[in-house]
């Protein structure tokens, strides 16, 4: 008989079971459209909705074999017409990652996540918002800061990210540096239900704040569904440029769920 | 190959705008989504409301709704289908009764003062 082996690609799996079960309310949630951009809109008053994300990254390249499936479950509250806040509760994952010699689960951080709506992307001629994200863990801190626009025309709706991250990591947290990245996504809606489109990601690290590492460019098409009181948002992103030290795809599912 | 950020901002923040100024009469906010003031000086349905209930019904239509939606042109449906419509969506947003009827305010103001508009 064969052993049994943990595959990441079973938690996905068991995942996109669970959030199938829970589908019973006929009623709709705020949802996203996009998993890598975030939209200028921001929650109704008074709602809560729990968001989960799985993101996993991939090299499967002989040279650098890598895998990871990182968790994030969050909880976001409608506190203003304009205001929203969210407490990230576990940023988890699992990694396999022979050149670093790491294998296994481990507990990351922890996190509150703020959005402030300046412009409604329905009624001005460009929805805008601010963001702002703590985050902390045993080994990590770090300081995320977003500028969000959004455009809507029709059906299709259009955003774009610019994030600065500032990141302190180690047993003392002695490592410092930051993180400069945008994101783009297009995203039509063929019914209220289902919406297709794609997003884009660049990024480019900056160690010690020194000095800029090579930009890395990832994209690739996005879909979304809602039904009842869930929905789900999947991105398949492929890295078009060739920086070998950099994952070659990443998928986020974010499945979400209103109270 | 190697990519300069300003150049990715530049070609982001091109894009955006580009869209934006292409866009059509139809999804300008001004006339998609009429103002209170102008349900309330062009509709029958609207004169007959306060302007507080106006403009919080277009706030909903421009915020609730949209939270799962994009707007939709209030100029492409008839007050039968938008009626109709509101019976269906209303409970799926968790509207309270007062926010439902002042939804159904707007939207039914705005939908005769578009098509009184158009004659």
């Amino acid at each position: 008989m064969r052993k049994f082996q943990f595959k990441p690609i079973y938690l996905l799996n068991l995942c996109l079971v669970a959030m199938l079960l829970f589908a019973v309310d006929p009623v709709e949630a705020g949802a996203r459209r996009f998993t890598y951009v975030y939209e200028a809109t921001t929650s109704a008053p008074g709602t809560v909705e729990l968001e989960n994300w799985v993101t996993w990254k991939t090299s499967p390249s002989e040279n650098r074999r890598f895998n990871s499936v990182d968790f994030r479950h969050e909880i976001e509250f409608g506190i203003t017409d304009h205001f929203q806040a969210s407490v990230y509760l576990a940023n988890w994952g699992y990694r396999e990652d022979p050149d670093a010699n790491e294998h296994g689960f481990s507990y990351q951080s922890s996190a509150i996540e703020l959005i402030y709506n300046l412009t409604n992307p329905t009624t001005d001629f460009l929805g805008s918002a601010v963001y702002a994200e703590i985050t902390g863990g045993p080994e990590e801190f770090e300081l995320e800061s977003k500028a969000i626009l959004q455009k809507n025309i029709g059906r299709f709706v259009f955003g774009y990210n610019a994030v600065l991250e500032a990141a302190w990591e180690g047993e003392h947290l002695e490592e410092h540096g930051g993180e400069f990245s945008q994101s783009f996504g297009v995203s039509y809606e063929i019914s209220p239900s289902f919406l297709v489109g794609a997003e884009l990601l660049h990024e480019i690290d900056l160690p010690g704040w020194s000095e800029a590492e090579d930009s890395v460019v990832y994209g690739g098409p996005n879909m979304s569904y809602r039904h009842g009181n869930w929905w789900a948002t999947v991105t398949p992103l492929v890295q078009m440029t060739n920086i070998a030290s950099e994952v070659d795809v990443q998928t986020r599912l974010i499945f979400g769920f209103s109270f | 190959m190697k990519l300069c950020a300003v150049r990715w901002v530049t070609l982001g923040l091109s894009c955006l705008f580009l869209l934006g100024s292409c866009q059509s009469d139809l999804s300008d906010p001004r006339k998609a989504y009429p103002t209170a003031s102008a349900v309330s000086a062009s509709s029958k349905h609207g004169q007959s409301a306060d302007l507080a209930t106006l403009e919080r019904g277009r706030k909903i239509y421009t915020t609730s709704c949209t939270e799962c939606h994009v707007a939709r042109t209030i100029a492409n449906y008839s007050v039968p289908e938008w009626r109709r419509w509101i019976d269906v969506m209303a409970p799926r947003a968790h509207l309270a009764v007062n926010d439902r009827a002042a939804l159904e305010t707007y939207v039914i103001g705005a939908s005769e003062s578009l098509a009184s508009a158009s004659e």
